[in-house]
């Protein structure tokens, strides 16, 4: 009897601890961000890929899926195209566009009248001819930015992920059968002609998910040579 | 046995008081847009023409009658519209659309501020513009466009781009607007106002962007 009550103190004391623990660290992991999937070096004049859609859960956070085009030196600068779910933009996901220009900062907007569904083409392409970069949706330029504004026009790497701020937030799909896939990956190998090649690397992981036990997965691959990577909440 | 009924006690009620801030921590973290209310009105009144005929619709604005410009002059910029390169010429013409009605249509597309009212704890403060509204400036050498293109209004006009069209821009404070960011690059400010375009003809909210007001 008394035995049982003591192993009953200590299974009290022990939930008690772990919530705690749990209560204490849970802030700072909420917080921080996590990207899953995968950036691919390669020279370009923007980048574009085929990427689709859910209405994830995000709480008062956001989540994001993108292609980018990004320079890495002498400081990070980046332009990328995708969308968007969170409050200030509504309760459906949003073309969302950004451009970040390192010592600058960030310059981004919702385009509240295009609100995907399903797979939908996004694009950012540098064009020498006009000197302006264009983030393009669905075969169409819905945003143009001067390369001087941007600050690059020559990209080194592509990325395409999901992103968080705060694992209150689903990213991607709600499981791995539901992932968010980003295909038909390419880029544009040059400043003048409007030709686009497909991505064949597969490259590296980009960015973390950490610490502890990260809730979101990603896969990636190639189907006919073409990459492609999907991403999911766990 | 009293002292292990009286520890006993003490653990479980340690267990309840963490069982309980953390069920408290979970609901208020994980959706604060559960905390609309009326709002009340911020501000000095409207410059703006705004048919407003429902009271709790705050009427706001900070450009005020005595110091508007003159028709066909530009309202001096603000942060709300330097963030998205926004520029806005007074114009005497009525608005088609009511305020009433533009804060109706951002509340509709689910954003929770829209109406005013509070945001995780914080009143909404609400500044309201109407006028002629160019968003971004011709390309040189009469190329491209440098702003947003291409927007498709519900009456099926698709609007090559913004420039001298009527609109309301409404910038709520004290709300938030995300950026995204990327590895390696500076964290991203919190923008803590969100601001919308909004087509006077069609009542459609074409933009949304944020800044930091510190």
């Amino acid at each position: 009897m008394l035995s049982t009550q003591r192993s009953r103190y200590n299974n009290i004391r022990v939930v008690g601890i772990v919530l705690a623990i749990m209560f204490a660290v849970s802030p700072a992991l909420a917080s921080a961000a996590d990207w899953r999937g995968r950036a691919i070096a390669q020279t370009n004049y923007g980048s574009g890929a085929t990427i689709g859609t859910t209405n994830p859960n995000v709480g008062a956070s956001a989540s994001y899926e993108f292609i980018m085009s990004r320079v890495n030196a002498p400081e990070n600068k980046f332009i990328q195209t995708g969308w968007i779910k969170h409050v200030s933009c509504g309760s459906n996901p949003r073309v969302f566009v950004e451009n970040y220009t390192g010592s600058g900062g960030y310059s981004n907007q919702c385009l509240m009248q295009y609100a995907p569904s399903g797979d939908n083409a996004y694009y950012q392409e540098y064009d020498a001819y006009t000197g302006y970069w264009c983030h393009g949706y669905n075969g169409m330029c819905v945003q143009s930015k001067s390369s001087s504004v941007i600050g690059f026009t020559t990209s080194s790497m592509v990325a395409a992920y999901g992103e968080t701020h705060d694992r209150v937030a689903q990213m991607g799909g709600v499981s791995q059968a539901l992932a968010i896939w980003i295909s038909n990956v390419s880029y544009k190998p040059t400043a003048i002609a409007s030709q686009w090649n497909y991505i064949k690397s597969t490259g590296s992981e980009y960015g973390t998910c950490t610490p502890v036990v990260c809730p979101y997965d990603y896969g990636y691959g190639t189907a006919a040579t073409v990459f492609f990577t999907f991403n999911w909440t766990k | 046995m009293t002292q292990h009924h009286l520890r006993r006690s003490v653990l479980q009620i340690s267990g309840l008081v963490v069982l309980l801030v953390m069920g408290a921590y979970i609901i208020f973290s994980s959706d604060s847009s559960s905390t609309r209310n009326m709002p009340s009105a911020v501000g000095t009144p409207a410059a703006v023409t705004a048919d407003v005929s429902t009271p709790e619709i705050p009427v706001t604005s900070v450009i005020d009658a005595t110091t508007a410009p003159a028709v066909g002059e530009p309202y001096p910029s603000t942060p709300a519209f330097a963030a998205n390169d926004i520029t806005m010429v007074h114009t005497d013409a009525q608005p088609v659309t009511s305020q009433e009605r533009i804060m109706r249509s951002i509340a509709d597309l689910g954003i929770p501020w829209g109406l005013g009212g509070e945001w995780e704890g914080k009143t909404v403060t609400i500044q309201t513009y109407y006028g002629l509204v160019t968003q971004g400036s011709p390309g040189r050498n009469g190329m491209l466009w440098e702003g947003v293109l291409n927007t498709p209004l519900p009456n099926g006009v698709m609007l090559d781009h913004i420039e001298n069209r009527a609109m309301w821009i409404i910038d709520y404070g004290n709300t938030q607007f995300m950026d995204s960011t990327c590895p390696d690059c500076a964290p991203a400010p919190v923008k803590n106002h969100s601001v919308y375009l909004i087509d006077d003809e069609t009542g459609a909210v074409l933009l949304a962007w944020g800044y930091a007001e510190p």
